[in-house]
């Protein structure tokens, strides 16, 4: 098994051609909360209206960096990443614990569209930059799939399984340990950086762990592994 | 009169801001929450009424539906933006104090966060529910919101944050501004939050949604002989 990791790349940065992070007219729709059937004359307008400069100022990047030159093990409730205590929150670490490697994954849209939100924001287009700031949601969870897709490319290409994706701030995870997580990554990896609470600059970005290994296992559904009821992503997957 | 202030509150409830507003088609060349306010204001009708029973009331029956389910951000939007427009219109008799707003809310995201979007439509909401907000804007610390309470004298205050990090803040934050004023209400809300966190950290409510801040302000005006102006 070490043989296979240590052949699987290092750091892989993603060129992401923007036409493949799209988001067609009804999937920002439904992120809205409507389908084609019910949706307000008013907010079609919009979204028509909009469809173009989404598209035109989406700047996706993504990057892998597998940890496989690192020891991991597990210790109680969290994952060791040579001396770095990762995750107090069982929740995700009893799916992560036997994995031979983990690879930590990044992507961004850029902050292009995040200025335009401000422009119609301070302007008063409060439903424009509402739409567009819902698209961008949507679009840097598609450059995150883009990415892990290329994970899964990789690791079938060997044989071997991966996990769910799990996020700081999702499923327990506190979101401090976006310090730890990044100072696994090269500087800046992929244009990203973090503030001191931990926000990653640009807004519209999302960084990530996954086990890999022969004995992981993709869940069906990330979400039904937590308990956290309050959490929106998980309110979105119970609708 | 009663008629004209109907049709106010139905063009705050659709959304039709004025004859040119396309929206909603089936209202396409009526007059709309503009031109039919500059109407009531020449036929005397008392600028209260006209806040009370036709721009206010359209409001609430957004935030009723929005309640149900039976609409979404999107549209409360496109209401509050008419109520706003026309409320441009009554800015002469606030001036004057021939009618008041509701009372003043303070609103920011707190220190740390630079999120804004949930913020700026509560403001909107509330606005558009008749009261006046100081907006603070980002990562704002407990310092910021003490001087703007002292320089407004007001008694709301909305707390908002993204980030299960930055929403630790608020405690803190919390605990300074109650330590100075007592009587402050403090409101928190953002998606990693919920009621037990707001308990912890000794906030008066949450609200998962802006609708449910505007009701439960609307209920201390309404419950309390507190002034909140």
């Amino acid at each position: 098994m070490s043989e296979i990791l240590k052949s699987l790349p290092t750091i892989l940065e993603l060129c992401i051609d923007p036409k493949d992070v799209n988001i067609s007219k009804s999937e920002l729709a439904f992120s809205l909360g409507y389908s084609d059937q019910n949706i307000p004359d008013h907010v079609a307008e919009v979204i028509d209206q909009s469809m173009e400069l989404i598209h035109q100022n989406v700047m996706p990047s993504g990057g892998i960096v597998m940890l496989h030159d690192k020891n991991i093990t597990t210790e109680n409730d969290r994952i060791v990443i040579d001396d770095i205590y990762l995750m107090s929150e069982k929740i995700i670490s009893k799916y992560l614990r036997d994995s031979d490697t983990v690879a930590i994954l990044v992507a961004t849209i850029g902050d292009k569209l995040e200025h335009i939100v401000k422009q119609k924001m301070d302007h008063n287009e409060f439903l424009t930059g509402y739409v567009i700031d819902r698209a961008a949601s949507e679009l840097v969870e598609k450059t995150v799939q883009i990415v892990e897709d290329r994970l899964h490319q990789i690791t079938a290409e060997k044989k071997i399984s991966i996990t769910n994706r799990y996020s700081p701030g999702y499923c327990g995870w506190n979101v401090k340990d976006q310090h730890k997580l990044f100072s696994l990554l090269p500087e800046d990896f992929c244009g990203i950086s973090l503030t001191e609470s931990s926000l990653m600059i640009p807004i519209k970005s999302i960084s990530a762990i996954i086990g890999i290994g022969d004995k992981v296992r993709k869940e069906d559904y990330a979400c039904k592994l937590c308990e956290i009821d309050f959490c929106y992503k998980k309110q979105a997957y119970m609708k | 009169m009663k008629d004209l202030l109907n049709q106010i509150s139905i063009c705050i409830e659709r959304g039709k801001v004025s004859a040119q507003s396309p929206h909603p088609a089936d209202m396409k060349g009526l007059a709309g929450a503009i031109e039919l306010t500059e109407e009531a204001l020449n036929n005397q009708i008392p600028a209260k009424a006209i806040l009370e029973n036709g721009l206010l009331k359209g409001m609430q029956a957004v935030g009723e539906k929005f309640r149900d389910g039976r609409i979404f951000i999107p549209e409360v939007l496109i209401s509050a933006k008419a109520m706003n427009s026309a409320m441009e219109l009554l800015k002469p008799y606030f001036i004057s104090g021939e009618i008041k707003l509701k009372g003043k809310v303070i609103l920011g995201t707190v220190t740390g966060d630079l999120h804004d979007i949930g913020k700026n439509i509560l403001r909107m909401v509330l606005e558009g529910g008749g009261w006046q907000v100081i907006d603070l804007g980002v990562n704002v610390n407990a310092d910021k919101f003490i001087n703007s309470i002292k320089e407004h004298n007001a008694k709301i205050i909305g707390f908002s944050a993204l980030l299960t990090t930055t929403m630790q803040n608020m405690e803190p934050m919390v605990k300074s501004i109650k330590e100075i004023f007592d009587d402050v209400v403090i409101v928190v809300g953002g998606a990693p939050l919920n009621k037990e966190f707001a308990n912890k950290i000794n906030a008066d409510a949450y609200f998962p949604a802006p609708q449910g801040m505007l009701d439960y302000i609307d209920n201390l005006v309404n419950n309390s002989n507190q002034s909140y102006e």
